[in-house]
């Protein structure tokens, strides 16, 4: 299974994961970590440090050939996204996703471990953009 | 070249900036003046391409930042915005000719060694001395985060009562 951080500005990581939790239950493995009160070049580093301290299970994970690491940020070209893409340069096997909402939260908790990280990612985008629509009163 | 806002961020690009900043003052340009981030292409690129399309983003060591920012701009890019990541880096900038009646502290976060002189303004002795020689070469030092938000101006007399306490 895929390791995965929610890199988000402020709280909203863990509102949101507080939030999922509330609907599906306590959820383990992933983690958290905000961009307060770090510069860009201490948050890229402890992002890196994240990315290491999976050395083990990322090695075994490349070597089966499928990535190591997913990093789900709330914003592009904010400072998460920026130290995501810093932080994972010489590590391109790692998946970032920007745009972060409670929809692509709630389908990775429910997926993340039937589907391979390359499909993870690609439904997480797509369940996260049909959660963004303007909704009509009914009529 | 029009420097709309020249900013100390140790973020550089980040939503004050690209949000705040250049929705306020529409800069067709960003200078990210940063000798470590010029030399490294993977960092230049994450950075410039964390901006809309129609911005610029120039990535500089800050010797061609200052060359640059002292030249006749491009048609299309007079409307610059300019970023160091700490207060010697826009030391450096002016020493080098670069006209910086105004400079905008926006976040220097907390290291080792530094101490607070604003919830977003952490300083060592090197940065207040670079704020110093910045004021004695006659820039105005506000420190502010994001248009609209309340602005403090760093005067001699603060840095100076800050150095005591460091």
């Amino acid at each position: 299974m895929v390791r995965v951080l929610v890199l988000t500005h402020g709280r909203f990581g863990h509102e949101l994961l507080a939030v999922a939790e509330k609907i599906l239950g306590p959820v383990s493995g992933i983690d958290v970590m905000s961009n307060e009160e770090r510069s860009a070049l201490q948050l890229a580093e402890d992002v890196r440090r994240w990315l290491d301290s999976g050395a083990a299970s990322d090695a075994s994970n490349r070597s089966a050939g499928v990535p190591a690491a997913m990093i789900l940020i709330d914003d592009q070209g904010g400072s998460c996204a920026t130290a995501a893409l810093c932080a994972e340069a010489d590590r391109p096997t790692a998946i970032v996703i920007g745009g972060l909402n409670l929809a692509m939260l709630l389908g990775l908790i429910l997926w993340r471990e039937s589907l391979e990280p390359q499909e993870l990612a690609d439904r997480l985008v797509e369940k996260g953009r049909q959660a963004i629509i303007r909704i009509e009163p009914p009529v | 070249m029009s420097i709309l806002l020249a900013r100390i961020d140790d973020r550089f690009i980040h939503g004050q900036v690209t949000v705040g900043w250049s929705q306020k003052l529409r800069p067709d340009c960003i200078v990210l003046a940063n000798d470590d981030i010029a030399a490294d292409a993977w960092r230049s690129r994450v950075y410039a391409q964390s901006v809309s399309p129609e911005i610029e983003v120039a990535v500089l060591a800050l010797a061609a930042a200052a060359e640059r920012l002292q030249s006749e701009p491009d048609p299309g890019r007079e409307r610059t915005l300019l970023l160091t990541g700490s207060p010697a880096d826009m030391r450096e900038l002016a020493d080098r000719g670069v006209p910086l009646p105004e400079i905008n502290v926006g976040g220097m976060h907390y290291s080792a060694g530094k101490q607070e002189l604003l919830p977003y303004v952490y300083v060592d002795h090197g940065d207040v001395e670079a704020f110093k020689a910045l004021i004695a070469d006659g820039c105005s030092l506000r420190a502010q985060q994001v248009p609209g938000g309340k602005e403090t101006i760093l005067a001699r007399g603060l840095l100076v009562a800050m150095e005591e306490r460091l």
